[in-house]
């Protein structure tokens, strides 16, 4: 048999055997646990709110009048969750603008501290983001001369450093967002005037509202470390740029506020308005009324959603205090008639979380509660209840020692800290009850709300 | 993959024969092949207002069920063929042949958008269900290898000026895979955060569904092509190839080429060239329930080129033109030849140089 006929063979084998085999398919499936997922048609971004948000009453910091300690107090439950110890004591006690952190500003020190309340949202443009972490000391620390004021706004926060004469440094604005303290941010926005000043900043967006104090020889306060002029700055590169100027038009000028359309600045003869208009601001003044009995405002107090700005004058020393309504958009200016108790002196003022009311704390333990009532298409604020947040002798108070108070940003939720009794109220406006109570160890001084805000 | 294949050929006097055989081993693993509840549907108003109805329900839950999915195949081939030089400068051929496939893993285990088809291409594994909830489900037939068996004859001639090659051939495939439109249509993926578009019941973000499916199917037709040197520089050829392609248990198979006939003349010297191509692809009319008939049309190319030589460099001068009657010709084997006809008219001129 030669090669040919063996290889002959072999394929026919080969073939043999394949056609016997046939082709074969063989398939196995194995089901595994099915992947389930909660579907919300109708209302997909409830989901994601669900998902991602927290529900939390916040928290609250709490300085120690006899120390320089710092307590964070998680308002779920009012227990205490950390103490801090600040590089000075005697500092005063704000929050960042969004309300993450604790702002400690030590005016005499030249610095700013913050702490980490643990409790914040990120914008994740598909959804908001909640975090609950628990709180820290920053790293991040602003140095100054003189740090006075702190204000926020939309996301914000302007420091006003006062400057000083005596060593001859300007005042200065430096302005940081909440996530330029998480990240401890190099770059900070600062605006450097050329002299010292008590003045007052605003940040709005890309522009800085900021208080000017003119030459000495110019100007029209008749204290001149008190601005009389208000500059609107824009921000290039870190830097804040002057792009218009109200020489002059608010002498003695102490206290401001604004809310999404106006500007109000406390001056010795009345108050200046501002409103942008066509990108370029606009003035308006609002001469004193004669209820101010001779006094000036030197506060004002703005919610994003009212209309009306109050403004505050009051004899230095914590003397009476004489409350105004200001129609910005009228140019008008009425006073509040808020029935104060006799001798009773004004130590804390705010809007309540929803614009719906404006709270008065005074010396003698009351927390008055306004609200406005349309008449004359004009908003009048009226008195609507007094709670009486303290019973203690307030003889006991301890020298320096005053109420304090803060203000939810997610609910009709007021915290008042009462030095006598060592202990901080937490009110519900709503029904002008008390519904808790967290017990101190130690004096406070001041309290600040910390957490994520109500939307608005 | 695994194939062994064997070919052998041998003469006996006029007579050429040849035997091939290949075996294969295909394995297939896909362990997490997801079916998620596809809210497919048609766009007929009966079954809109259907969908709607789904969408009212204000939360509902979705369960992509999960398999863990092993295929073994093993496919056999063999094919016998015999070639007959029954007289000089011709020949006769028949070959007979069984061959196996086994489906791809895009065939059985699709299950998504196709952005090159523009459809939603499901694979065998899956069926139509009927169930309200899902318009998929596993599918309950058994997944099996594509099988033909097939005759071939061919007639050549392969010397002088005129040479043919006449073959005709009869295919008979089971479980013969292929897409069928579904009908349905499902979200193409995109913009699915979008809530307005889908409240609206905006049709655009949606694709046909076409399910991979197998049936046994019988294809035959021709092929004949006819080459007639003229002259020297002149050269004729003409062809023609068909196929009907339909489904054992009636209907006809989609997207099957339609019947095409053609010529080719060639004129070519030392230094110019020319082709005219002139080809008409009959109406296509044998089509599958989904589909619509695909109008005949005739395609007109030529080409003329001149070569020269300037400064001792080869170059060509040539004139180049396709379609050359505009006629609107769509393509009746595409997904897309409602969206996209061939091109139009288009003349070139250009100038080529070798160097």
């Amino acid at each position: 048999m030669n090669t040919q006929t063996k290889l002959t063979f072999l394929a026919a084998a080969i073939s043999s055997v394949l056609l016997t085999g046939c082709g074969d398919a063989e398939t196995t499936i194995v089901e595994l646990p099915p992947i389930e997922e909660e579907h919300d048609h109708d209302e997909g971004e409830e989901h994601n709110h669900d998902e991602y948000e927290i529900d939390s009453a916040g928290r609250l910091s709490v300085t120690d009048a006899d120390s320089n300690a710092l307590a964070i107090f998680d308002l779920d439950d009012n227990s205490l969750l950390d103490t801090f110890s600040l590089t000075h004591s005697g500092s005063a006690l704000m929050h960042s603008a969004d309300y993450r952190f604790a702002v400690v500003t030590s005016r005499a020190n030249d610095l700013v501290e913050f702490i980490d309340g643990g409790l914040w949202r990120e914008d994740h443009v598909e959804h908001l983001h909640d975090y609950e972490e628990a709180p820290a000391y920053s790293d991040f620390t602003l140095a100054g001369s003189r740090p006075t004021h702190v204000d926020g706004h939309n996301s914000q926060l302007a420091v006003f450093y006062d400057g000083d004469a005596d060593s001859g440094i300007p005042a200065s604005v430096q302005v940081v967002t909440d996530t330029d303290i998480a990240a401890e941010t190099a770059e900070v926005n600062t605006l450097t005037f050329n002299v010292n000043m008590h003045g007052v900043a605003k940040p709005v967006d890309d522009m800085l509202i900021a208080s000017v104090r003119r030459d000495d020889s110019e100007t029209t306060s008749a204290n001149p470390i008190l601005p009389d002029s208000v500059g609107i700055y824009h921000r290039h590169d870190g830097d804040y740029e002057q792009e218009q100027l109200f020489a002059g038009e608010c002498p003695d000028l102490h206290g401001a506020a604004l809310n999404d359309e106006h500007v109000v600045f406390g001056c010795s003869d009345g108050v200046l308005v501002l409103h942008a208009h066509d990108e370029e601001y606009e003035s308006l003044k609002v001469d004193n009324i004669d209820e101010l009995n001779g006094m000036r405002i030197g506060t004002v107090y703005a919610h994003h959603d009212v209309e009306t700005f109050i403004g505050i004058a009051s004899q230095h020393g914590g003397g009476s205090a004489v409350l105004t309504a200001i129609d910005p958009e009228l140019g008008e200016m009425e006073a509040i008639d808020w029935e104060p108790e006799t001798n009773a002196h004004p130590v804390s003022y705010g809007f309540s979380f929803d614009g719906e009311h404006f709270l008065i704390l005074d010396d003698l333990g009351y927390l008055s509660v306004l609200s406005a009532h349309e008449h004359d298409d004009h908003a009048h604020w009226e008195l609507e209840e007094r709670l009486d947040i303290s019973d203690a002798d307030l003889s006991l108070m301890p020298e320096g020692g005053a109420f304090s108070m803060t203000i939810a940003q997610n609910a009709a939720e007021v915290y008042v800290a009462d030095p006598i009794a060592q202990h901080v109220l937490v009110i519900d406006l709503e029904s002008g009850e008390t519904t808790g109570d967290i017990e101190l160890d130690f004096v406070p001084s001041a309290v600040t709300w910390l957490g994520i805000a109500e939307a608005h | 993959m695994v194939a062994l294949a064997l070919m052998e050929e041998r003469h006996f006097g006029d007579f050429l024969v040849q035997l091939g055989a290949r075996v294969e081993r295909v394995t297939l693993d896909a362990p997490e092949v997801l079916l998620p509840q596809l809210s497919a549907h048609d766009h007929d108003e009966a079954a809109e207002e259907d969908h709607d109805h789904d969408h009212d329900h204000e939360a509902e839950s979705s369960v992509t069920r999960v398999f863990n999915v092993a295929q073994e195949f093993t496919p056999v081939s063999l094919s016998a063929g015999v070639v007959w030089d029954f007289t000089p400068g011709y020949n006769a051929a028949i070959s007979v042949s069984r061959a196996q496939r086994a489906p791809s893993a895009s065939e059985l285990l699709s299950f998504g958008p196709h952005i090159g088809t523009s459809t939603y291409e499901v694979g065998a594994l899956f069926a139509l269900s009927g169930n309200e909830d899902s318009a998929l489900s596993l599918s309950s037939s058994a997944i099996d290898l594509e099988t033909s068996n097939n005759i071939d004859l061919t007639l050549r001639k392969i010397s002088g000026d005129v040479g043919f090659v006449f073959n005709a051939f009869y295919n008979q495939v089971d479980n013969y895979y292929y897409q069928v439109n579904t009908g349905l249509f499902a979200e193409s993926g995109h913009d699915h955060g979008d809530e307005e578009e889908s409240e609206e019941h905006d049709h655009s973000d949606e694709l046909p569904v076409y399910l991979f499916r197998a049936a046994d199917a019988i294809l035959h037709g021709f092929e004949a092509q006819v080459a007639w040197q003229v002259t020297d520089e002149f050269k004729a050829q003409f062809f023609s190839d068909y196929v009907r392609a339909r489904l054992k248990d009636g209907g006809d198979l989609p997207r099957t080429p339609p019947l095409r006939v053609g010529t080719q003349l060639s004129y070519q010297t030392e230094s110019l060239s020319a082709h005219l191509d002139i080809t008409h692809y009959a109406k296509q009319d044998r089509i599958d329930a989904s589909e619509t008939v695909t109008d005949g049309y005739t395609l007109v190319d030529a080409f003329v080129a001149y070569d020269f030589n300037v400064m001792s460099q080869d170059m060509s001068v040539y004139l180049k033109g396709t379609n050359l009657t505009d006629e609107e010709a769509r393509v009746h084997t595409s997904f897309l030849k409602d969206i996209a006809p061939r091109p139009g008219r288009s003349v070139g001129v250009g100038l080529r140089g070798y160097f």
